[in-house]
């Protein structure tokens, strides 16, 4: 009876009134006038419009002793019993745990009456003397039927209920792009994240790490142990040439701020047919849905979530004493047939061989990490609350790294009516953030501690920080320009804040005809970066700058997004219609200025202020403004018969106005079509509770790597001081690239087949996955046919084709023996990843610059060869004598390496033309992951629980650049990594170290040869975790302990020190990931 | 049932919205960028041509070129080694590098990145709005100059007589559609840039009407200057060429206005003054990168004593060798100049000092570019504006000076020689010795021209490697090299020994004469550039 009539009831009696009212209802009323005296009652004149027909009953027969039953077929009117002839039903609903269920639904199947359990899980329902069915839902619970309950006129009939957690998957809705769909019904490759409970009690404060190891196909890599930066994420393999993330869509809103310890659940995306939905934005690579736990029903009550944790980084290097220093320099300069300098003369300088400092001792520590979020939820069934805040600060395990947010979130829900819905969410956050960079060569912290001599010590005795040496030494030039890294790390104190600010407003309006809805979401942020760093002069021997500047930078985006979509879901009969259309309109904007001062006399701190600097000029102030907008169109059809065959169409058309004029506009389409066998008339296998076979195909953009306004070319400015006595400021403009005026974005084409499989009542779960997709057009500045010669930057070019294609399986088993429940699942997929197209020529090859300090370029990218590969000469072993050195020989009868000695590495002359060059190198892998792996085991007996998770990768190659500058004595007399000591001599022949050597004529170190080349593969106990929870707490309190560690176990042949280095695999000693053990809380009241 | 009014008006702002954001969605979508000129604006004034000219300068402040890397190959000679360690220098020196040693390959790629600047004004000048063709032509003249010096640095380090290096410009109509091409000769670059001197000679106006602000930009007498030494390089493979030098030089001392700097009260203060920051602009300056605090060249720091006592940061690299130090005849003040020695005597930072070094490898350190640091007080280098503060690049207020007027009359003296002029060559050659007080040479050979080149212009960026290739005296390239080994390197009266500190080094000329060509700068080249001759 929630269909709407337009009534008008006059002042006259009660049987006309329902004569007129039954004819303005779809359904039958049966009732006998007579013996209910219907015509004894009078009603008051009124006027609905637009009312529910129930409504518009119950004004009728309110002040009467007349009710209604209600059924599908027909509305009876029966005379009301008086509260003695009535019966009663009471009781309380619970889960297994005795936990009170508030909300749980109970109906009385018979009377087609329903109630709700109140807060406390309590419920009541009258019922005329009978026999009643009662059943009792609950979300995520078995629903329980109890029949045959006999109540007696006037008796109360108490019935308990004890819910069990519903072990089936397959009724879970699931979060898709522009909606969601029941876990059953997905013809996509979609994933959610499992065990997410346990996820946001991990001492991990971001959501990729979150998602590592838990999701087949979604390559989760740490970018080293940084505290301030986020692993990088990637779906199905890399396939673009530039940045590649996954787009993160947070309750509906794209790349908006929130607090990752809200998560409630993670959608990923994987096939391009379902991110297809989210077109040029989805980054090529797919997108991660983030639901964030929202307001709900029920009394005022706050939770508490937090955890402490300490955390510590392992299998740390080691430098050399001041004694093996000098030893190996004095070794390095003879052996080049140079004399040793005397500052390595222990008679003339003794200072430099007394070790006095650990430095990689000093610049490590143990980092804590803690987070606190308080939540506090109020609301009834009309209008809900969240409130929250969040204090989040992770120290990084090198001295005065970290990362601290502090968040405050709003979240209400307001139903004006049952159809017409506001929602409101406002949420705040405040970073601040130091880091430190470990990746340079020259200057990395942890290579530093390497760098400087352990004769040198961490602070004079003046308080000041130490040099490479005394002050007064007149030997420093041995040591090369070190700097103090205890100094490097304590000296950043930048401030270095942005505020996020968020605020989504949805609208919405349900059921204008049944199953249309429509919603209007408009969601504006902003964030604001302040940035202030006063850089000291570094006085101290070693890398002197006697020069100190102030600089500030200030920053404001926004970003608005406008999005309307119409929804219609409607079921007729045995044929399931959706259909979707929606518009997005967004605007980025970005406007920012930056100003630098030098030289202050004093640098206490409240003198690092502009009014005290004396030189302007040297830096000029620099400012920027940028606005780019979007427009884009979506649009799905979805069709499903008899819940045995589903498909959906969608298409999306983006139009992006960075691009150039007559490129802006492109249309991205998918299709996914399923059958579920398992729902065939003919389908009767025992125990098979779904299967269901899967194909999807779509496509998607990435617009990320092409720059605002590109289409408007601009010229690039520059200072100079070359011109003018006394070398004056300068600005120049020029051309800095050549511009393409057909660029446009790239496309990531995905086809899916897959498989779900449920058995055993949904204790047994298998998901299998195979796909296949290709990345073209792809956007990348020309290198192949762009020599430096040109003087000019190369063009953004669409060259090229990606492939990736690979298997995913996930299995999980549940049960429950006795009092253990328990659950164990596991997840592993493969990955091949080959550049499958660069141009018409046979030979073209793409060339990647990264570098370790300028001297080796290990990557190049061929058909046929992973993308990043690593390309490099062969090395088979040391030579072990000059002769087998000479011995060496070509066609002609030449030395290949003329210049080789015994110590010396030697390199395979792999095309035999006598000599090593780069006609030598060959393809050896990349350190992308060729399969990944991870599993879970979670087990709950009486008030414990325990989870232990392994996460793992394979077919990784690394490339240890550390090796190059700590192991090789030629190199600006830097301290060495105490692995040099193992170095090849004649006495100690079987080092695969080469030999120690001032110089390095053999260029053991400067070829780009397999010597740096190892096996990152590993396996981690990623988590472990085991809780209690206190169930005899006074009223509705709650509290969960537990205890956690992350990186407990790392099983890893690598030499560096984590394997985990992030990026493309070169580790010049990387910021290590670290061990964490943490201590944390669920406290409800 | 039926749907109500508020239910249709729902509906219809929903489509009313669709329909308006589609209509003109592609206008909406359609921002401008902000802050830079776009290229389609550009050209329009006076101002805006000398910006783009602008351009062409900045890499002449840049480590990779004349601050440091591109002396990488300089320290080939037998005048330095480099006085630190350091593995990828010393496979240059020691004629065993890949071509993809950074010091050779970022000069390499930021040259020809000015040259592109050259070219970029060279193409848009001729299109300029509201300019008068005065200012066009110099600008014109500019552009050619700085593309012929750009072009040159190449030229002749990665030139092999057999194999030009890459040149293009916007006079060939394959321009910016092609990887610029190699020459079939380094002749034929040479050609190319005597072709823009002479346009650029013609274009710009003498360096005497410039004002303060306008030094340092592209003059006359720099196009001779180098029209001069492009002769001198190209007449190893074709000796007409040595017959254009003696007027060219005469034009540059008659019409250019340039000459020696002389009238101090001795040979050895004539000298000194040469390398003062007083004489950046003075009458021997032709050619040098404009230096100051803020930008230039690096060089004086980076051959400053390695940490520089304690006090700045010196990066030490190339130091003197015995062999130089030998070179200098008895009584020649130049040397006391070019070299310091154990005991000398100079000013650091406005304390008197005596050399000493613990850490050279020679124990010798280049003394020519020492007067910036002279400046300052109680030895602190925080009290000196004339260098920079900044130990990462410590440039000073002394102009690198690349060509001088004493080099000019060393090419006329090795010209007339060449020419078998002996006798005409004793005068700009004596004009040189006089200065610093040295006796007249009345019938000077080869020998005495080679001898008073390398001593006057030792530890410049006149390029002594280049000048041993093409007199073909290749056992100076591998002959083991010398320096002092200090009883105590901390006392600087200490005695000495002379010892080996170089190994003798293999210089194949069939190699080994021009420099390899960096084999990533071959692939991305896809096939169209071949490597070097010989390697």
């Amino acid at each position: 009876m929630k269909e709407r009539i337009n009534i008008a009831i006059k002042n006259e009696n009660l049987a006309k009134a329902i004569l007129k009212f039954s004819q303005l209802i779809p359904v039958e009323m049966a009732y006998d006038g007579e013996s209910l005296q219907l015509s004894k009652y009078r009603v008051k004149a009124r006027h609905f419009e637009q009312e529910e027909a129930q409504v518009v009953l119950d004004y009728l027969l309110s002040n009467t002793d007349i009710t209604y039953k209600k059924s599908d077929e027909n509305i009876v009117l029966v005379k009301k019993l008086s509260a003695q002839q009535m019966g009663l039903i009471t009781g309380h609903v619970s889960d297994e745990n005795g936990e009170s269920l508030p909300g749980a639904s109970l109906s009385v199947l018979e009377l087609g009456k329903t109630v709700s359990a109140d807060q406390d899980g309590n419920f009541r329902v009258s019922v005329p003397p009978g026999t009643y069915t009662l059943e009792v839902r609950y979300v995520s619970y078995e629903a329980q039927r109890r029949t045959g309950l006999v109540v007696a006129e006037g008796q109360n009939l108490p019935v308990n209920f004890e819910l069990k957690v519903a072990q089936g998957e397959l009724n879970e809705v699931v979060v898709i792009g522009y909606g969601e769909m029941k876990k059953s019904d997905l013809s996509a490759a979609v994933s959610t994240v499992p065990d997410m409970d346990q996820a946001t009690n991990r001492p991990v404060v971001d959501v990729p790490s979150m998602i590592q190891g838990k999701v087949p196909g979604v390559t989760v890599v740490s970018d080293g142990g940084h505290p301030n930066s986020v692993p990088k994420v990637a779906i199905r393999g890399i396939g673009s040439r530039a940045s590649e993330t996954p787009l993160v869509v947070v309750d509906g809103v794209p790349n908006a701020p929130y607090n990752p310890a809200d998560v409630e659940s993670i959608t990923v995306l994987k096939d391009a047919a379902s991110a297809a939905i989210y077109g040029a934005f989805s980054g090529a690579s797919g997108v991660i849905l983030i639901t964030t736990k929202q307001a709900k029903a029920g009394a005022p009550g706050i939770q508490y979530d937090g955890f402490v944790g300490a955390k510590s980084a392992w299998r740390l290097p080691q430098s050399l004493t001041g004694e093996q220093e000098a030893q190996v320099y004095n070794q390095a300069y003879t052996a080049a047939g140079l004399n040793p300098p005397d500052g390595w003369d222990a008679s003339k300088n003794p200072d430099a061989q007394v070790t006095r400092t650990d430095w990689i001792d000093e610049i490590f520590r143990t980092g804590l990490t803690q987070r606190h979020t308080v939540t506090v939820n109020a609301g009834t069934d009309k209008f809900a609350t969240l409130l929250q805040g969040r204090y989040e600060k992770n120290e990084g395990t090198l001295l005065n790294t970290f990362n601290e947010n502090l968040s405050l979130r709003f979240n209400a829900r307001y139903d004006f009516t049952d159809h017409l819905k506001l929602k409101q969410e406002v949420f705040y956050n405040n970073n601040s953030s130091r880091g430190t960079e470990t990746a340079s060569g020259y200057s990395g912290a942890i290579i530093s501690a390497i760098y400087m001599p352990r004769s040198a010590t961490v602070y004079y005795e003046d308080g000041s920080f130490g040099g490479v040496g005394p002050k007064d030494s007149e030997y420093l030039g041995i040591f090369g320009d070190a700097i103090n890294p205890v100094a490097t790390l304590l000296r950043n104190n930048s401030y270095n804040k942005t505020n996020d600010v968020q605020s989504v407003t949805e609208l919405s309006y349900s059921d204008i005809i049944p199953g249309l809805d429509v919603l209007s979401r408009f969601s504006y942020y902003q964030s604001n970066y302040f940035y202030k760093n006063f850089d000291p002069r570094r006085t101290e021997p070693g890398k002197p700058n006697d020069q100190n500047i102030l600089s500030y930078e200030a920053n404001k985006n926004f970003r608005w997004i406008w999005e309307n979509t119409i929804n219609y879901n409607r079921t007729f009969g045995r044929h399931n219609i959706g259909a979707m259309f929606s518009t997005t309109a967004q605007t980025t904007g970005l406007r920012g200025f930056g100003i630098a001062a030098r030289n202050f006399e004093r640098e206490d701190y409240w003198a690092q202020f502009f009014v005290n600097a004396s030189d302007f000029d040297t830096d000029r102030p620099s400012d920027s403004q940028s606005e780019d907008r979007n427009v884009s169109y979506v649009g799905r059809l979805s069709y499903s018969w008899a819940d045995r065959y589903f498909v959906t169409a969608s298409y999306r058309k983006d139009i992006a106005g960075r691009l150039p004029k007559g490129f802006q506009g492109k249309g991205f389409p998918g299709l996914t079509a399923a059958w579920k066998l398992s729902s065939e008339p003919f389908f009767k296998v025992e125990g098979i509770d779904l299967l269901k076979f899967r194909a999807s195909w779509g496509r998607i953009g990435n617009l990320s790597t092409i720059g605002i306004n590109y289409g408007y070319p601009t010229l690039t400015s520059n200072t100079l001081y070359q011109v003018g006595d006394g070398a004056a400021l300068n600005t120049a403009w020029y051309i800095n690239n050549l511009f393409n005026p057909e660029l446009s974005w790239e496309t990531s084409e995905q086809t899916d087949f897959g498989l779900d499989l449920s058995i055993l009542q949904e204790r047994l779960t298998f998901t299998a996955d195979y796909f296949k997709k290709k990345t073209y057009d792809l956007i990348k500045q020309q290198d192949t046919n762009w020599p430096n010669t040109f003087g000019l930057g190369a063009p953004l070019i669409n060259e090229g084709e990606i492939r990736n294609e690979g298997l995913e399986l996930a299995l999980s088993w549940k049960d429950k023996v006795g009092e253990v429940t328990y659950g164990i699942g596991g997840n592993i997929a493969t990955l091949k990843n080959r550049v499958s197209y660069i141009s018409d020529d046979p030979n073209a090859f793409w060339s990647h610059g990264d570098s370790w300090r300028g001297i080796l370029t290990p990557y190049r990218s061929k058909v046929g060869e992973p993308y990043y590969s690593y390309w490099l000469v062969k090395t088979d072993g040391i030579f072990q004598s000059d002769e087998e050195a000479q011995s060496y020989v070509g066609s002609d009868g030449a030395p290949i390496q003329p210049n080789a000695k015994a110590g010396d590495l030697k390199f395979v002359d792999q095309n035999n033309d006598g000599q090593i060059n780069d006609l030598d190198r060959v393809y050896m892998g990349n350190a992308f992951p060729k399969f990944t792996y991870g599993f879970t085991a979670n087990v709950n007996w009486k008030n414990f629980d325990l989870s232990l998770f392994f996460q793992g990768v394979g077919g990784v190659k690394l490339f240890n650049a550390f090796k190059q500058s700590t192991l090789n004595a030629g190199e600006q007399g830097y301290n060495r990594w105490d692995k040099i000591l193992d170095a090849w001599s004649p006495s100690n022949t079987d080092s695969d170290i080469p030999r120690i050597n001032a110089q390095d004529p053999n260029k053991n170190f400067s070829t780009n040869s397999d010597w740096f080349l190892e096996s990152g593969n590993y396996l981690r106990l990623k988590n472990a975790m085991l809780g209690y929870t206190f169930s005899h707490l006074p009223k509705k309190m709650k509290l969960h302990v537990y205890l956690t560690g992350e990186n407990l176990l790392t099983f890893t042949k690598y030499d560096g020190m984590d394997p985990e280095v992030g990026g493309v695999g070169m580790d010049g000693g990387q910021y290590p990931v670290s061990r964490a053990y943490a201590l944390g809380v669920n406290l409800t009241f | 049932m039926s749907i109500n009014r508020f239910q249709y008006s729902i509906g219809l702002i929903g489509i009313v919205v669709a329909l308006t954001v589609s209509s003109c969605s592609e206008d909406w979508v359609d921002t401008k960028p902000y802050g830079n000129p776009s290229t389609g604006t550009f050209w329009q004034s006076e101002k805006d041509i000398e910006q783009a000219l602008n351009a062409m300068y900045v890499p002449m402040r840049y480590e990779s070129t004349w601050g440091r890397d591109l002396f990488s190959m300089q320290n080939a000679s037998d005048d330095v080694v480099t006085g630190r360690v350091k593995a990828d220098f010393d496979n240059i020196k020691n004629f065993i590098p890949t071509g993809r040693e950074g010091y050779m390959s970022a000069g390499w790629n930021d040259v020809y990145w000015m040259m592109n600047k050259a070219n970029q004004a060279l193409q848009g000048i001729p299109t300029a709005q509201n300019v008068s063709d005065e200012v066009k032509n110099k600008a014109l003249g500019e552009a050619y100059f700085m593309r012929a010096f750009s072009h040159f640095w190449i030229a002749y380090l990665w030139g092999h007589k057999d194999q030009g290096v890459p040149f293009d410009g916007p006079e060939n109509p394959e321009y910016g559609e092609r990887i610029a091409p190699q020459l079939p000769s380094v002749t034929d670059n040479y050609a190319q840039i005597i072709s823009d001197l002479e346009k650029a000679a013609d274009l710009l106006p003498l360096f005497s009407t410039y004002s303060d602000d306008q030094k340092g930009r592209a003059h006359k007498v720099a196009a001779w200057g180098y029209m001069v030494k492009t002769y001198a390089y190209w007449a190893q493979y074709d000796p007409s060429k040595w017959e254009l030098i003696p007027p060219l030089v005469d034009k540059i001392k008659n019409e250019g206005g340039r000459a020696l700097i002389t009238g101090k009260e001795n040979g050895k203060e004539n000298f000194r003054a040469v390398f003062k920051i007083e004489n950046n602009w003075g009458p021997e300056y032709i050619w040098s990168v404009t230096s100051g605090t803020q930008g230039g060249s690096e060089f004086p720091g980076v051959v400053l004593e390695n940490t520089g006592w304690g006090k700045y940061n010196g990066w030490g690299y190339f130091t003197p060798t015995e062999e130089l130090f030998d070179a200098f005849e008895e009584g020649d003040p130049r040397r006391d100049i070019t070299v310091l020695n154990f005991g000398d005597k100079f000013t650091y930072f406005g304390e008197e000092r005596e050399y000493y070094s613990t850490n050279s490898l020679s124990g010798f350190m280049i003394g020519k570019y020492m007067d910036p640091y002279s400046y300052g007080s109680n030895g602190e280098s925080g009290s000196n504006d004339m260098i920079n503060q900044n130990g990462d690049y410590p440039t000073t207020r002394l102009n690198l000076p690349l060509m001088r007027y004493a080099e000019m009359l060393l090419f006329k003296a090795e010209a007339l020689i060449m020419l078998g002029r002996n006798g005409e060559a004793a005068e700009p050659l004596n004009e040189i010795r006089s200065r610093v007080g040295l006796n007249a040479i009345s019938n000077p050979t080869l020998a005495d021209l080679k001898h008073e080149r390398r001593v006057e212009l030792a530890c410049e960026w006149t390029d002594r490697v280049a000048d041993l290739k093409r007199w073909g005296d290749f056992d100076n390239l591998r002959m083991p090299l010398h320096g002092r080994d200090h009883v105590s390197k901390t006392d600087p009266h200490s005695a000495y020994n002379v010892i080996e500190i170089w190994p003798a080094r293999n210089f194949d000329p069939a190699k080994h004469i021009a420099w390899p060509i960096n084999p990533d700068e071959i692939s991305r080249s896809n096939g169209v550039y071949k490597q070097t001759p010989g390697w």
